[in-house]
């Protein structure tokens, strides 16, 4: 019959898989990873990631931590497109099963700076002092300030030159 | 389209359309594009333009409700017609003032509207005049009464407490179940046969298990224009493309913005491609139900390849993520060409060879032949869609009436069979694959350059900015079950409503003529027939509520009333 | 003739023990056919192992239903032995022994399937009733005129096609597996068993497997030849080679409907019956 023609031909297609390594094209996206040198902590990754498997949350120790969880990953790349520097890499592991779902978490800590007055964060520690560097003078003195209390600063400072009492 | 003169009128222009509504009905054009036209009509018209439109040749595609209260103190319906022979979609709109909310039924005018408007009550929770109700269609059993789920004022997290279930029924005496869970059936549903003997006499249908509530979610603060693809690929594991890009050409409707032509071929390039390899997916399955199951294992070897190649071209086997609004996010270069060309021509080759060879097994030809018929005139009356449709002498096809992408740069067949029974349906299918074949081969031919996405878009551009709110779009792609409307009103930054209509939602009332008089051993053919996809069909707008919550309604809760349409 | 019951004793030992692991060559060969590579040859024995280790679940219709599997395991058994015995022993009552269980065993089939409880099961179990009823009664009266009348001429090999059909339909493979259908009634006459109760039940239908692929063979073998370590030999390997086809051929057709069965199926044995009993009626000579 026709059948065993077919069959003759196919042959045997399973791959013994996982004593067989498996077929993966140049294509494939699998588990992203951070570079926690690279990483500024900005927070643009968790605004484009679908399902919210990167997450940027204050810890009670005070730092900033990029969470990535590959529970919820659904390993569409665009957290690489979209970060600025460039520290999100898409890898080609997918062998991720554990039996822990701790397994599954990959956090970058960034130490924060607070504001010097109300003590709120202002922004990973990486962040602020990359993006004011070479920057002097002036404008430093803020940089350690939240929005609001800069606001304030900058308002009696404002008001000091003009002559009026706050 | 000389072949749909044989059974329908030709559709009026858009114009007269236009002109009859806003003269004799009192209708007011709300906007209009090429493609589509929205119209109000008053409540009291709706059935007269219904009768009008459907005796016109139109097919009722989906209807929508929506609350607008914050927008202007109603509630709207918005009955989508798709005037085939002209490739344009009339949208007529119905309001109803909070405190006064009803809309008159258009079912018995158009027996396609059944569900949607069942839908349209419990999502919505506008109460429906002139037809016979059920309890519930598409939320559960235990659900709260007054609670639904697309009103404004309800979280898109909300759990509510489940609720004992009023009254129980219980089936007839003789109704065979099939599902939620059974081999047959890859996603839970519940079809329950009434059978005498071996023959089945009626059906019920109750579905909706797997609502994940993605059009609540679409509406959320969680969700942005730019996450809708990704989510919208989710709503099927076999047709998650067409969603995605079906979503999206409604958001770039909307905006304005026309992807660049190298992306659109793209588009075209995988949305056949898609197709190829769910039809390849779906005749291995009706193989297994036959119980040949060398054809399914045969099949589904000659599909790997396609996978392997859609891997390779998009990054993932399925969930392709590769539409963002206004292109694609990767190109198809030269040696991806090559591995296209290829892979194709040994599917083409290998899938001829095992076509020829299941149609010869006899089992099969004597099951599939004269089981599970649906006539010309059921099908026209249940607006089915898609393969089914067009085995059962519809010539209906999104690509020829409404061409989207690159279809218009290609030359491709439409298979049409008369028989309306399970082998004609294998019959398109096998015949389409081998047209998508033909029709990527065309279009590799003519790619051409350019950019593959639009100038003022990419994955970093808040996309809010390029799409306004309040516009209005539909947009239809014909997914391999069939046709697949997305019909969005956009909101600030995130749609203000987005309805998914799938083929199968479509489809599924049409399995009530089909299973009817037919042997209980051909149900599971006939049901696999339609080549249901639950996941798009459930996927509507309730909230999950599923989560480790215990149930306390029985099996057959609702199983009887549902369908007793 | 102590000789002969030692051996028919230790094939029915063997083709217990060989049941299994016929079908797992099987499912080997189903795999190659499908281009896959199919489970090793230990498989099936795997699988009733650890069925037996699995929890007890006495089914809806109570302990009756266990009654009835552990009736029709034995039964298939002692089938099994009395076809060994056959291979050595030509009386009629072997012969008629040998009917007997044949229709015991669908009789207890049947009754096990309505005693389940289940919708399915009974649809299952009237399956059952139309595939036994359109090969039964041709395979028993076959052996019986073997067993009353026996066999002198190769002319009665014409008897081997209808013994071979029959002995195929009554093996419940695929096109004749409906009272079993998974895609259509989820398993029909075994859906309420479950672990040992369901490993019995396989063992049984297995034995019963090598029962009918040894059954062509068996019926005319005797008769031409007579060294019993020959009969035991040529039993042994003629019955791999009956079960290898049956399993080929399986592989190669889908399943069938209850009404287009009966028809077909019906009228080929009847026909290929009434050929048998016509040439044998001419006398010889």
């Amino acid at each position: 019959m026709k059948l065993l023609s077919i069959a003759a031909r196919a042959k045997v297609v399973t791959r013994r898989y996982p004593f067989e390594p498996p077929v993966i094209t140049e294509g494939f996206r699998g588990k992203i990873e951070v570079d926690p040198k690279l990483c500024w902590g900005c927070g643009v990754c968790t605004r484009i990631c679908p399902p919210n498997a990167l997450t940027l949350k204050e810890r009670e120790d005070g730092t900033l931590v990029l969470s990535y969880f590959m529970g919820r990953c659904i390993f569409c790349g665009m957290c690489a497109e979209v970060c600025p520097r460039g520290a999100i890499t898409v890898t080609k592991e997918f062998e991720l099963a554990s039996l822990t779902a701790e397994d599954l978490v990959r956090d970058v800590k960034h130490d924060v700076v607070r504001c010097r007055i109300c003590g709120r964060v202002v922004g990973p520690a990486v962040e602020v002092r990359e993006a004011t560097k070479g920057v002097g003078g002036e404008e430093a003195k803020y940089y350690d300030l939240c929005p609001e209390c800069r606001k304030l600063v900058v308002a009696r400072g404002i008001m000091t030159k003009v002559g009026v009492r706050p | 389209m000389g072949e749909r003169s044989r059974y329908l009128p030709e559709c009026p222009e858009m114009g007269e359309v236009v002109r009859k509504l806003t003269e004799e009905y009192g209708g007011r054009v709300i906007f209009s594009r090429g493609t589509e036209v929205y119209v109000e009509v008053p409540r009291h018209a709706l059935r007269d333009v219904a009768k009008y439109l459907y005796s016109s040749g139109a097919f009722l595609k989906t209807c929508a409700a929506v609350d607008e209260r914050p927008l202007n103190s109603s509630f709207a319906v918005y009955h989508i017609f798709g005037m085939d022979s002209r490739g344009y979609d009339v949208v007529v709109k119905v309001s109803a003032p909070e405190n006064d909310a009803w809309v008159p039924s258009i079912v018995d005018v158009v027996p396609a509207a059944d569900w949607c408007e069942l839908e349209a009550r419990d999502m919505i929770g506008i109460e429906l005049r002139g037809r016979k109700l059920v309890r519930r269609l598409v939320l559960p059993e235990d659900w709260p009464e007054d609670l639904h789920p697309l009103r404004k004022e309800v979280p898109h997290d909300f759990r509510p407490p489940s609720v004992k279930a009023g009254s129980e029924f219980r089936p007839a005496e003789r109704g065979i179940p099939i599902g939620p869970y059974h081999p047959v059936l890859h996603e839970p549903e519940y079809f329950e046969l009434l059978v005498e003997g071996e023959t089945v006499v009626d059906v019920y249908y109750r579905g909706f298990h797997v609502h994940r509530g993605i059009e609540k979610l679409g509406e959320s603060p969680r969700f942005t224009y730019q996450k809708i693809p990704f989510l919208a690929e989710r709503i099927c594991g076999i047709c998650g493309f067409v969603h995605s890009t079906c979503a999206i050409m409604a958001m770039e409707k909307a905006a304005g913005i026309k992807p660049p032509e190298r992306a659109e071929y793209i588009r075209t390039i995988v949305l056949e491609l898609e197709r190829i390899h769910s039809h390849l997916l779906w005749v291995g399955v009706a193989a297994h139900v036959l119980g040949y199951d060398a054809g399914f294992m045969h099949t589904w070897r000659v599909r790997e390849p396609v996978m392997i190649l859609s891997e390779l071209i998009t990054g993932s086997r399925k969930t392709y993520g590769l539409n963002l609004v206004g292109g694609v996010r990767r190109d198809v270069d030269k040696d991806k060409v090559g591995k296209i060309m290829k892979t194709l021509d040994r599917v083409e080759r290998e899938f001829k060879e095992l076509a020829n060879l299941l149609t010869s097994v006899p089992q099969i030809r004597k099951r599939a032949q004269g089981t599970g018929v649906l006539t010309r005139s059921e099908a026209r009356a249940l607006s089915v869609v898609g393969p089914v449709a067009r085995a059962s002498g519809l010539y209906r096809d999104v690509r020829k009436d409404y061409p989207y992408l690159a279809y218009k740069e290609v030359s491709f067949k439409v298979p049409l069979y008369t028989e309306g029974d399970n082998l004609a349906r294998v019959l398109v299918r096998v015949e389409e694959v081998f047209e998508s074949i033909s029709i990527i081969r065309q279009l590799l031919d003519k790619l051409p350059g350019g950019p593959v996405m639009h100038e003022k878009c990419s994955a970093v551009i808040p996309v809010d900015e390029l799409i306004p709110p309040g516009k209005y779009a539909v947009a239809a792609v014909e997914a391999p079950r069939g046709e697949d409307v997305h019909f969005l009103m956009t909101g600030e930054g995130r749609p203000y409503r987005w309805r998914v209509r799938a083929p199968t939602y479509q489809n599924i009332p049409a399995l009530r003529p089909m299973l009817r008089g037919d042997p209980l051993a051909d149900a599971p053919l006939t049901i696999a027939s339609i080549d249901p996809c639950f996941s798009c069909t459930d996927r509507a707008l309730v909230i999950d509520v599923r989560t480790g919550r215990a149930r306390t309604i029985k099996l057959w809760g609702g199983g009887v009333d549902a369908c007793r349409l | 003739m102590y000789l002969e019951i030692l051996l028919a004793v230790a094939l029915a030992v063997a083709g217990v023990v060989l049941a299994p692991i016929y079908d797992s060559l099987e499912r080997k060969i189903k795999a190659r056919l499908h281009s896959r590579v199919g489970p090793p040859i230990l498989q099936t024995w795997y699988d009733v192992l650890k069925l037996l280790a699995k929890e007890l679940v006495i089914p809806e219709g109570g302990y009756f239903i266990a009654a009835i599997v552990f009736t029709e395991l034995f039964l298939s058994v002692a089938l099994l032995v009395t076809v060994n015995f056959l291979l050595f022993f030509r009386s009629l009552t072997m012969y008629v022994l040998v009917a007997v269980f044949i229709s015991a065993l669908s009789a207890a089939t049947l009754v096990k399937s309505v005693a389940q409880n289940n919708l399915f099961s009974v649809i299952g179990g009237f399956r059952e009733y139309s595939v036994v009823l359109s090969a039964e009664p041709f395979l028993i009266l076959l052996v019986l005129l073997i067993g009353a009348r026996g066999v002198t001429d190769l002319r009665a090999l014409v008897g081997l096609a209808p013994v071979v059909l029959t002995a195929y339909v009554m093996t419940a493979r695929i096109p004749f597996d409906i009272a079993e259908a998974e895609p259509e009634i989820a398993s029909g006459i075994m859906i309420e068993l479950s672990g040992p109760l369901l490993a019995a039940n396989e063992l049984s239908l297995l034995t019963r497997r090598y029962v009918m692929a040894s059954l062509p063979t068996y019926l005319f073998l005797p008769w031409f030849v007579a060294s019993p370590l020959l009969r035991v030999g040529l039993g042994l390997t003629l019955t791999l080679l009956t079960w290898v086809i049956f399993a080929v051929v399986a592989v190669l057709l889908g399943r069938t409907r209850a009404a287009v069965m009966l028809k077909g199926t019906t009228i080929t044995t009847l026909a290929l019956t009434l050929l048998f009993i016509i040439v044998e009626s001419v006398p010889y000579g």
